[in-house]
């Protein structure tokens, strides 16, 4: 297996790191795609919360309006993290991994090496539609929390992002 | 290649005894639906005008089980093609399962007691690939069963050895017993247990039980309020006793579970895997092979720590998203063993230079100041609503809370050198995690806020069973881990399964 591998030290400011790396940010549409969600999820809180308003809550009567505050200070930080968050996504290839950052309080840049991925997937939602992007997703065997998914890509971008790391899979693999 | 007595390529039915498999697996499916109605039957009042029909409602029932059963295993073939193990099946409808040789990733027996006594196993069977990927039979009699694994294991050999691959497929081989336990052992074990786990698990079931004793309508916890509450002398008798008697329960349960499942362990070193069979009415034997094995632990809690018993972890690759099923738990090693272990997996020089390099005390600094946020909180509010008695039990529950994180802090430990990337941890106990960096699937920095501030990182490797961590190292350091750890992946050949 590694029987032939030789394995001279590295020293390691000698290795390529991912610090010199050029980020792409993602396109301008999907911060619209993004804003719009948040719009659906705070109809839906606000929805829920209204029917909770006048059923159960009604007999709280004079404060029944005060079960607002928890969900409106949700759906702000929401849009909060998105407006901030959009500027923080950004992905970037190497020759021999793919690379995808994002958060704003919580930062996190993910990097699946090509000999490592499983397969790809280009998917788009119903509101991806109307703005015409995809999103790319990237499986390893290293289950859901290891695999990439990078939103916000033009459908071209995507598929050819795609076709480029299946063929960098290499072809002696069997699974 | 010794000739087996039976001709697999015949299309061959299981063991008669898969009737009763299948009867068993009917009726538990339906008793698990209908179980409700059950007890409301059993506990109910039987006038005597429903009891004939609960009487031919039950026979008919038994009979279409049992027809069931005689049908699904008459209609139930397998039989190895050219390069795949076909199973047709389907007592209504018609299955048709084809499992080429080169999918199949692991061969495991199993056995319950009826197993035992007929002495025929279940055999399982892993395939790579998608979601649903595992296959399994009933019951084939054991040498039967044998023959078959043998034949199935030695084809894929044949058809991987002619693509250019590495791999080494285990044929059923000579194994070497690395620890068998005797009874004692199994005492030792049952003793030294984590015996909080089982006394939630213990609580849980019992709470859950009250609750549907409730929901049927029967009063139990009335039971309960009968006490006199006035008197404080009598409910702290009451709370001591009641946990005195759920301490005993949970102690009991753990050496019982201890007992039913590591009853008669082997565990095996095979030609190029390890093999680990145990339990004393199910007996279960589960393979690992070396290069499916992605992380070792070994572990040890407080009491196993004062007789220096571990347990070994070894986490393997599968198919499927599975529980703790897949991987192989060894309980009540010795550190030799853990050694010994190690050896297999390792190479010599693998081993060689770790040094184990701590993390921040921004570690345990962070959690400190979340717990003293909160419990200023509690205070404040104790305070204002003018109850401080439940202070008494908060303090010590809080000095526990900081106890343990600072404990956590400094227990945790990473070291790494050219081959391998282990991590210590524990809270009172200890944990060690000990994986080769060419099994990494992908590589993560995570950073919150306060870890920016001051410059921190926390660096997570991912493998195909899990991830490890290491938290809380300056960021030049995660990004030089990362780098490092890509590099290792990036420029190897090796297949991490």
């Amino acid at each position: 297996m590694e029987e032939n591998f030789t394995n001279t030290q590295i020293e390691s400011y000698s290795l390529p790191s991912v610090r010199d790396v050029d980020f792409q940010g993602l396109e301008r549409d999907y911060f619209k795609v993004s804003l719009i969600g948040s719009l659906i999820f705070a109809l839906i809180v606000l929805g829920i919360t209204t029917a909770i308003r006048f059923g159960p809550a009604a007999a709280l009567a004079e404060y029944a309006n005060y079960i607002y505050i928890i969900p409106i200070l949700l759906i702000a930080l929401n849009v909060f993290l998105v407006i901030k968050g959009f500027k923080y996504k950004a992905y970037a290839l190497r020759q021999h991994d793919i690379q995808y950052k994002r958060g704003y309080i919580w930062r996190s840049q993910t990097v699946i090496p090509f000999n490592r991925v499983q397969h790809c997937e280009v998917d788009q939602g119903p509101i991806d539609r109307l703005f015409n992007i995809s999103r790319l997703k990237i499986f390893t065997a290293g289950g859901s929390s290891s695999d990439l998914s990078i939103p916000g890509l033009k459908p071209e971008t995507a598929n050819s992002l795609k076709d480029l790391i299946m063929r960098k899979i290499p072809s002696d693999e069997e699974e | 290649m010794k000739r087996s007595n039976y001709n697999f390529e015949q299309p061959t039915r299981q063991s008669w005894v898969a009737i009763l498999m299948i009867v068993y697996k009917f009726y538990k499916g339906l008793v698990r639906q209908a179980l409700p109605f059950l007890l409301i039957f059993l506990v109910g009042k039987k006038s005597s005008r429903t009891l004939p029909f609960i009487t031919i409602g039950l026979s008919v029932i038994a009979v279409i089980g049992t027809l069931y059963g005689v049908l699904a295993y008459f209609r139930y073939y397998f039989y190895l093609e050219e390069d795949e193990l076909v199973i047709r099946s389907g007592v209504f409808g018609k299955k048709l399962v084809n499992i080429p040789f080169e999918r199949i990733q692991t061969i495991d027996f199993e056995q319950n007691i009826v197993h035992q006594v007929f002495s025929v196993v279940s055999l399982k069977i892993d395939t790579a690939g998608s979601a649903k990927s595992e296959f399994k039979f009933d019951a084939l009699d054991r040498r039967m069963a044998e023959d078959l694994r043998t034949l199935i294991l030695q084809k894929k050999k044949s058809l991987v050895s002619t693509k250019v691959s590495e791999e080494e497929v285990f044929v059923e081989e000579q194994a070497r017993t690395i620890f068998s336990l005797n009874p004692f052992d199994l005492l030792k074990i049952g003793l030294t247990e984590n015996h909080f786990k089982s006394f939630w698990l213990i609580i849980a079931a019992f709470l859950y039980f009250m609750q549907s004793a409730d929901d049927l309508g029967f009063n139990v916890w009335d039971y309960f309020d009968d006490f006199d509450e006035s008197v404080i002398f009598k409910s702290i008798a009451l709370l001591i006793g009641a946990v005195l008697f759920f301490a005993v329960i949970s102690f009991l349960y753990s050496l019982i579970r201890t007992i039913l499942r590591y009853f008669n362990l082997r565990f095996q070193r095979t030609e190029s895997g390890f093999k680990i069979i145990s339990g004393l009415f199910n007996r279960r034997e589960v393979a690992a092979r070396d290069n499916k094995i992605q992380i070792l632990n070994w572990s040890q809690n407080l009491l196993q720590k004062a007789i220096g018993l571990y347990e070994i972890n070894l986490k393997q690759a599968s198919s499927i998203q599975v529980k703790s099923k897949k991987s192989i738990t060894v309980p009540g090693a010795y550190n030799t063993q853990v050694e010994e272990v190690q050896k297999y997996l390792f190479k010599k020089n693998d081993l060689d230079a770790l040094n184990f390099h701590g993390v921040s005390a921004h570690y345990f600094y962070r959690k400190a100041i979340y717990l003293s946020l909160t419990l200023a909180i509690i205070v404040v509010v104790l305070f204002l609503i003018d109850r401080l008695y439940p202070l008494l039990w908060i303090i010590p529950v809080f000095t526990l809370f900081f106890i343990s994180a600072y404990l956590t802090y400094k227990k945790k430990k990473y070291a790494v050198n050219a081959f391998v990337l282990q991590t210590n941890g524990g809270v009172y106990g200890h944990g060690h995690s000990l994986m080769k960096l060419f099994k990494v699937q992908s590589v993560k920095i995570k950073r919150n806020l306060y870890q920016r501030r001051r410059g921190l990182s926390t660096v997570i490797v991912y493998t195909a069973t899990g991830g490890l961590s290491i938290p809380y190292i300056a960021h030049e350091k995660a990004e030089e881990l990362m780098d490092y750890f890509l590099y290792k992946v990036e420029s190897s050949k090796a297949k991490w399964m």
